[in-house]
């Protein structure tokens, strides 16, 4: 009896729990990778067009993202900020008459299920190309698969060694990030002794192996290294930071958080040590986070940054509105997302004919988008075999608890 | 006996092994769409498959020998690594691959197990998940080779290239790997894995090495995974990181293995259909990934709150069933050639004292056992009866004295290995295995299996139920008397018998008193018996030796003992205590 | 060097103070309780919100180890009632699953979102030389020690020490001598509970996710295992010992090349490995024959 009674308790609770959970993650639940999102996009994009009239009602452009929406470096809102893209374009009759129809699939950060999810959006749902993921183990893992299939993936947050030659992504990119910040402090700030402070996971090893020897020969001089593992407590990180004047930190969010609150801490935040993140760190959420001790940082904005109201270009109105509607946050990675997805319908509506892999395929080699958001137009032209197609970011400064814009486009190789 | 046979009865064979067929053909014939799983159906089985031979790994430990591993996954995470390497180093065939990466985790295991040996099994999980944290933490400064590149990746051997035929491929390995499981696990080191798990000192009674049995059911285990490693690398081809390995996965994966209960082939499956498709489901509807976490660890609870068996204990094939074969026949008597007391002493117990601290258990304790006789050791409760069983038999170690047996001194050896050289003993608690059965638990306790015929003979007469009758179906007083056999089936030169007729009505002692007169005349060894039962004991026994607080009071022949008025007084005085204390252990009931 | 070993006493303390609380369910309740740091976290990550939704600080962290102690007082009374009578070894399991389902519970409510963790005593900061010593590193070193000292006269001096040891000892003589065991079990559970909330408090700032936190088990394990599961002092010892080395060992890790310092994750098993090394020299057997 007792033990009935118990289990009763527990499967309660639990219920409790989930539900409870359940209703106060609604935003979540609609940006839940599956193959139900199309039907729910479907769904969704009558109610939204009553104002814009005709919604798209031709075959449906299938398109597939391999994104991260669980696990240790999440990255949802690069599909999200495109999904909400390819919506309004089908309330406002989508693509050449055809309504896009974007699935998605979580890759929980792990390479296992980003292979397992890229086979059932290509092999399955046999999507025309990939677009809008926001992953850094997608390309790592895919590129060589995508390749096989004679399937593109424009990205909005990817990161890849070299020879990636089927995935060309919008942001800058975690190595390029971190070669234009240590550019920036060593050219800008007078650094002479620079450090990249970093955990000892995921893309590390490729920056050390590929990347760092690039930026040395370039710049002519040495980076040190600062890795922890990914659960030590960074106070041994921030206090070897000490002998160096100059501190490249390539966290995530979290990371930055206890890093500034560490920095203060132990009394490395008065400014002798020039601190720059990369744009993970670019947020308006993060400001209030990171308090006063990040004051003086520095940042990638990896496209035209969001946070300088000066900038009305249509495409960042366009950016900002949407993300507004969506219920989204401004973050560089939605940009990527977003930039993504309009490169993409900016490619599907010069195919003539059926949507199929090859029309697509060819559309996509053949788009020169130029958008003030973008240093320069995105062509598919990946950079060192890598999945870069941006080689453009300015770097942004945070002056009074405000992001600043201190920079014109930097670019790499430095121009 | 037929192979089948062999495996157990093939009655209970005959529907695993038709499910087993039935999901090989569902998963290389199945259409390519089949309800919710889709094209990459092939996939989430061959998952199935790999999963469900990781779990057969942590599953056996657990449930057969009761060790609690936290690294099952750490080991496929270094099998998989080392065939990472391999296949970016040196190009050899698969398979080959697959062998050394399941070789390659052996010192692993070794090391892992051995470093727990003299633990509980609780403490392995300590050691291995300190472990499963430094390998993921190795991992992450070591990639797995080739998994940042697009060059070198793993492959999939020729002719299993598709995802159905490579799924056939795993689910044959896993498929063999649960038969050769069970076919071990009923050879004497695969028993033994029970026994540890079932009494740490009863193993080592029976003559087993405990720590060789812990090593050997870690490596085997290690090696399961091993294999895994290797079919989890074709199955990504390369594209894996220590994400994958991470120690949480391997708690998982024990909850998931005692929830089902996959110490056995078809737990084992069971447990891989569930660790791939319950997750698939839940992914395909935008249902958390967290949920079958959740579910695998509330599962494992209500598993465990009901004896720990899991799901699979509810299969019809996993339930114990009586024997059909007839009971075995008593032997011809034999007239009991009692020899008289003072013969040549063939066990020398020559001044044994032990402490615990301040308190002497015995002092200065001298017994003798002659060749071919039976001697009795009686005395009060606390007298020191056990503690001289323990100190003679090994598991006291640190006691002053001799012990002498054939000539030979003792006192250096482990339990273990008085054991192998013919000093036996039994203990008051019974200690019978109960997943067992009566044959496999006598064998236990020999070197090689007795033949048909001598445990047959065996059995017989000590009138006990057929050889494959399982324990758990017999009753509690004809568990102690299948000790007692199981004691002399290795034909030892002395056997102690600790309180052999505890629990028994009188009709079984007294049957069991015949029985133990004819031991010496039968098995050709001597008996040391330790009973409450006097009448028992002035019945068998040629000698007495009476201890009370740790010191010899008398000794002699029954009637001498018996009469002796110290003893009387000792003994008769005991008596009202023990009553008293035996109306209250009734009480505390 | 030395600032290095200065900064790793506060991860130090943290160990230690979760191996003491091991320890100390081990000797009462005869159970390793590996879901400890798990119900802890979920404590700690609900403060978090509440933190998020403006409560103040200080009440915030009271709520979270009022949290951590009821669901741990819940662990501990599920335990008594239905597994009072099981094996360490299945008692132990339990908690496997109990851990699980936290992990997955927390992960479920709170992957995905940025959470900022009170930085405690942070005001309170002094320099010896180049090294500075922050509030924390104080309240988690000294802690550690005081609760340590604390259980250990409790438990070694006291009638209800006695009582407690009687209850993990021998639990039927206990019950029947007179003493509720489930109510001890439950009030030891409840104590740990608190105390390990505590140090996930302390060293939440600086961990910055679910798995670091709940797996802070792992050192804590090694601590408990260097004190045997039995002395609160070694145990101490052992945790700060671990935190000190592994704070310590980046001065070795890799310029270009791989140096010792980067086999620093396998720190927790190499202490556990020496421990048990030294602790089993000789074969012993457990007391019930």
């Amino acid at each position: 009896m007792i033990h009935k009674k118990l289990w009763a308790a527990a499967i309660g609770t639990l219920l409790v729990a989930t539900v409870g959970c359940g209703s106060s993650k609604a935003d979540t639940a609609d940006t839940a990778p599956a193959a139900t999102t199309a039907a729910a996009a479907d769904a969704a994009a009558p109610a939204v067009t009553e104002a814009a009239g005709a919604a798209a009602t031709g075959t449906p452009i299938v398109l597939g993202g391999v994104s991260s929406y669980s696990g240790v470096d999440i990255f949802p809102e690069s599909p999200d900020a495109a999904k909400a893209y390819f919506e309004k374009i089908n309330a406002e009759g989508g693509v050449n008459g055809h309504p896009i129809e974007f699935l998605t699939e979580d890759d929980g950060d792990v390479p296992e299920k980003a292979a397992t999810g890229a086979k059932k959006l290509v092999e399955e749902k046999n999507v025309l190309a990939m677009v809008g993921g926001g992953s850094i183990v997608d390309c790592t893992t895919n590129a060589k698969y995508y390749a096989e299939k004679n399937i593109l993936s424009v990205a909005g947050v990817n990161a890849c060694g070299p020879d990636a030659g089927n995935v060309a992504s919008l942001n800058t990119g975690p190595f390029l990030g971190i070669m234009m910040g240590l550019t920036y402090m060593v050219k800008e700030q007078g650094v002479k002794k620079p450090c990249f402070s970093s955990l000892n996971i995921g893309l590390t090893p490729i920056f050390v192996d590929v990347f760092k020897p690039m930026w040395e020969k370039e710049m002519g001089m040495t980076v040190e290294l600062i890795l922890s593992e990914p659960n030590e407590d960074l106070t041994a990180a921030v206090t070897k930071g000490k002998n160096c004047d100059g501190v490249m930190l390539g966290y995530t969010e979290p990371n930055y958080i206890a890093y500034a609150g560490i920095a203060e801490a132990q009394g490395l935040t008065d400014g002798k040590i020039k601190y720059a993140m990369l744009t993970s760190g670019y947020s308006i959420d993060m400001l209030a986070k990171l308090g006063k001790a990040a004051e003086g940082w520095v940042v990638n904005s990896e496209f035209a940054p969001y946070t300088d109201a000066a900038d009305t270009s249509p495409d960042m109105v366009e950016f900002k509105a949407l993300m507004k509607s969506a219920g989204l946050g401004e973050t560089s990675f939605a940009q990527g997302g977003y930039l993504a997805a309009k490169v993409m319908v900016e490619a599907l509506k010069t195919v003539k004919g059926d949507y199929t892999r090859e029309s697509v395929t060819a559309a996509i080699k053949a788009v020169n988008y130029a958008t003030p958001m973008l240093g320069e137009p995105f062509k598919w032209t990946p950079y060192l075999g890598g999945a870069q197609a941006n080689v453009a970011s300015k770097i942004v400064g945070i002056k009074d608890g405000q992001f600043v814009t201190v920079s014109d486009w930097v670019f790499w190789p430095p121009r | 006996m037929n192979l089948a046979e062999r495996l157990g009865d093939h009655r209970r064979l005959m529907v695993p092994t038709i499910l087993l067929v039935v999901v090989a053909l569902l998963g290389v014939l199945a259409p390519g769409n089949v309800g919710f799983i889709g094209s990459t159906w092939a996939a989430v089985a061959i998952t199935a498959a790999v999963q469900g031979l990781i779990a057969l790994s942590a599953g056996m430990l657990f449930g057969r020998a009761g060790l609690l591993s936290l690294c099952a996954v750490s080991f496929v995470g270094i099998s998989a690594w080392v065939n990472a390497w391999l296949v970016v180093h040196a190009s050899l065939p698969f398979f080959v691959n697959v062998l050394i990466g399941a070789i390659a985790v052996i010192p692993f295991g070794i090391l892992v197990g051995g470093l727990a040996v003299r633990l509980r099994g609780v403490n392995l999980a300590i050691v291995t998940l300190t472990f499963a944290a430094a390998v993921v933490g190795v991992f992450g400064s070591h990639k797995f080779p080739g998994s940042q590149d697009d060059k070198n990746r793993g492959a999939r051997p020729i002719g299993f290239q598709s995802d159905r035929m490579y799924f056939l491929l795993c689910f044959m390995v896993l498929v063999a790997c649960g038969l050769a499981l069970e076919w071990y696990g009923r050879r004497r080191n695969g028993l033994a894995w029970r026994a540890v798990r079932s009494s740490e000192r009863a193993t080592a009674g029976a003559g087993l090495s405990v720590p060789m049995v812990k090593v050997n059911a870690f490596v085997v285990s290690a090696v399961l995974a091993g294999i895994a490693g290797g079919l989890f690398m074709g199955q990504y081809k390369g594209s894996i990181s220590e994400a994958t390995f991470l120690p949480v996965a391997s708690m998982v994966l024990v909850a998931s293995a005692v929830m089902v209960g996959a110490q056995s082939l078809s737990g084992a499956v069971l447990a891989g259909l569930l660790a791939s498709v319950i997750p698939e489901i839940f992914d395909r509807n935008g249902w958390a990934t967290e949920y079958p976490q959740i579910l695998f660890g509330l599962g494992a609870i209500q598993a465990l709150s009901q004896g720990g068996g899991g799901i699979s204990a509810g299969f019809p094939w996993r339930r114990p069933q009586h024997s059909t074969r007839p009971t075995p026949e008593p032997p011809p008597e034999v007239a009991a050639t009692a020899i008289a007391a003072g013969g040549a002493a063939i066990l020398d117990i020559r001044n044994l004292t032990v402490r615990y601290g301040a308190l002497t258990a015995l002092s200065e304790v001298n017994v003798k056992v002659p060749a071919q006789t039976v001697v009795g050791v009686i005395g009060p409760n606390g007298a020191g009866k056990s503690t001289l069983v323990d100190a003679v038999c090994g598991f006291v170690t640190n006691y002053n004295g001799d012990v002498v047996l054939n000539g030979r001194p003792f006192d250096a050896m482990s339990a273990t290995n008085r054991a192998r050289a013919g000093l036996r003993r039994t203990f008051q608690q019974g200690r019978a295995i109960p997943e067992l059965t009566v044959g496999q638990y006598i064998n236990l306790s020999v070197a090689k299996p007795l033949p048909a015929d001598e445990l047959e003979q065996l059995l017989g007469f000590f009138q006990l139920p057929p050889a494959d009758e399982p324990i758990s179906l017999i009753d509690v007083g004809t568990r102690r008397i299948l000790e007692v056999a199981a004691s002399l089936a290795s034909r030892p030169q002395v056997v102690f018998l600790d309180e052999p007729a505890a629990g028994l009505g009188a009709e079984q002692s007294a049957l069991l008193g015949q029985h133990i007169k004819e031991i010496p005349a039968r098995f050709g060894c001597s008996v040391l018996l330790i009973e409450h039962n006097v009448e028992l004991v002035a019945e068998v026994c040629s000698e007495i030796t009476v201890i009370d607080f740790g010191v010899v009071i008398a000794h002699g022949t029954p009637n001498e003992v018996l009469s002796n008025p110290i003893v009387a007084r000792a003994y008769l005085g005991e008596e009202i205590e023990h009553e008293v204390g035996v109306d209250v252990e009734g009480a505390l009931q | 060097m030395l600032d290095l070993a200065v900064a790793g006493l506060a991860g130090g303390g943290v160990y230690a103070l979760i191996g003491v609380c091991l320890v100390l369910s081990f000797r009462v309740g005869a159970v390793i309780n590996f879901s400890q740091t798990f119900s802890a976290v979920l404590a700690v990550y609900v403060m978090s919100e509440f933190i998020a939704h403006g409560w103040n600080q200080w009440l915030a962290i009271v709520a979270a180890l009022v949290m951590g102690g009821f669901i741990s007082a819940v662990q501990g009374w599920v335990m008594s009632r239905l597994f009072s009578n099981a094996s360490v070894l299945v008692r132990s399991t339990v908690t496997i699953g109990m851990a699980l389902s936290f992990f997955g519970i927390t992960t479920r409510i709170f992957h995905d979102t940025q959470r900022l963790f009170p930085r405690l005593f942070s005001s309170v900061k002094f320099k010896i030389g180049t090294v500075t010593v922050t509030g924390a590193t104080i309240a988690s070193f000294l802690g550690a020690i005081v609760i340590a000292l604390v259980v250990w006269l409790v438990l070694g001096r006291t009638r209800v020490g006695v009582i407690l040891r009687a209850v993990s000892g021998r639990p039927v003589t206990a019950e029947l001598m007179g003493v509720r065991t489930s109510r001890y079990v439950v009030f030891v559970w409840t104590l740990t509970g608190v105390l390990t909330t505590a140090a996930i408090v302390i060293t939440a700032p600086s961990r910055r996710s679910i798995p670091n936190m709940a797996f802070l088990i792992v050192p804590g394990l090694a601590a408990a295992i260097i004190g045997s599961m039995r002395s609160f002092l070694l145990t101490v010892v052992g945790g700060i010992a671990i935190g000190m080395i592994e704070s310590v060992a980046p001065m070795w890790d890799r310029g270009e090349k791989l140096g010792i310092g980067d086999y620093r994750p396998a720190l927790s098993f190499v202490m556990v490995t020496l421990a048990l090394l030294w602790s089993q020299r000789k074969e012993t057997w457990n007391e019930s024959r």
